[in-house]
């Protein structure tokens, strides 16, 4: 697991208040019942501020799941 | 959405008798520190004291008028309650912009409810705006 993924995946945990064990790349919102369009938005600001990045409303409108989110975070990272 | 982190904004407000009795009527909450003055004597308060949904309705004002302002929705709010508001008495509302995040719309902020020499109430809001999908 990435150190990227490891950090959202306890953003996750805090968030949803489980789930770091089970989180992969492949996670999304159909596999973890409270996540919905609001806990969504929670979510990506939670991960902006752990990474001190900002991202654009059409990145966030292509995330499909947390391995679209990894992948973001250290493009910008990195950028 | 033109917001910033440091906006500020100050509301002024008080709270009449009438709304006081509309609010007991409306809540249904009859609590003995709201509409009894000598209990609230008792329990070491100068008169009753105004009801914390009145305040949380000048918040509504604050956030739903002013800032954020009128295209937000509310997705959050706590406050804690730190000293009483009597009935007459003018407050200010103090609320501040603490965090933006320009691509979700999701707005932080904190506030301070007050009066001349004490503080009655401090808390969070969050509100979500409407967003620019070319930003930031």
């Amino acid at each position: 697991m990435s150190e990227t993924l490891t950090k959202i995946a306890d953003v996750i945990a805090d968030l949803f208040d489980d789930h770091a064990d089970t989180v992969t790349r492949e996670t999304s919102a159909a596999d973890i019942e409270d996540w919905d369009s609001l806990a969504n938005i929670q979510l990506v600001v939670m991960v902006e501020r752990q990474f001190g990045i900002q991202f654009a409303t059409s990145e966030i409108q292509g995330f499909r799941n947390v391995g679209d989110l990894v992948d973001a975070v250290d493009r910008k990272r990195t950028a | 959405m033109g917001i910033a982190v440091g906006d500020r904004i100050a509301h002024d407000f008080s709270v009449s008798a009438d709304e006081m009795r509309g609010f007991a009527a409306l809540s249904g909450d009859t609590s003995l520190v709201h509409v009894d003055r000598d209990f609230a004597r008792a329990r070491g308060f100068d008169d009753v004291i105004v009801y914390g949904g009145l305040m949380l309705a000048q918040l509504s004002h604050v956030v739903g008028m002013k800032l954020p302002g009128p295209a937000g929705t509310s997705t959050r709010w706590t406050i804690d309650y730190r000293g009483p508001l009597y009935v007459g008495e003018t407050a200010t509302i103090e609320y501040e912009v603490v965090a933006v995040s320009p691509g979700t719309g999701l707005i932080d902020g904190k506030y301070r409810i007050r009066t001349a020499g004490r503080l009655i109430a401090s808390g969070t809001t969050q509100s979500l705006m409407p967003t620019d999908p070319d930003r930031p």
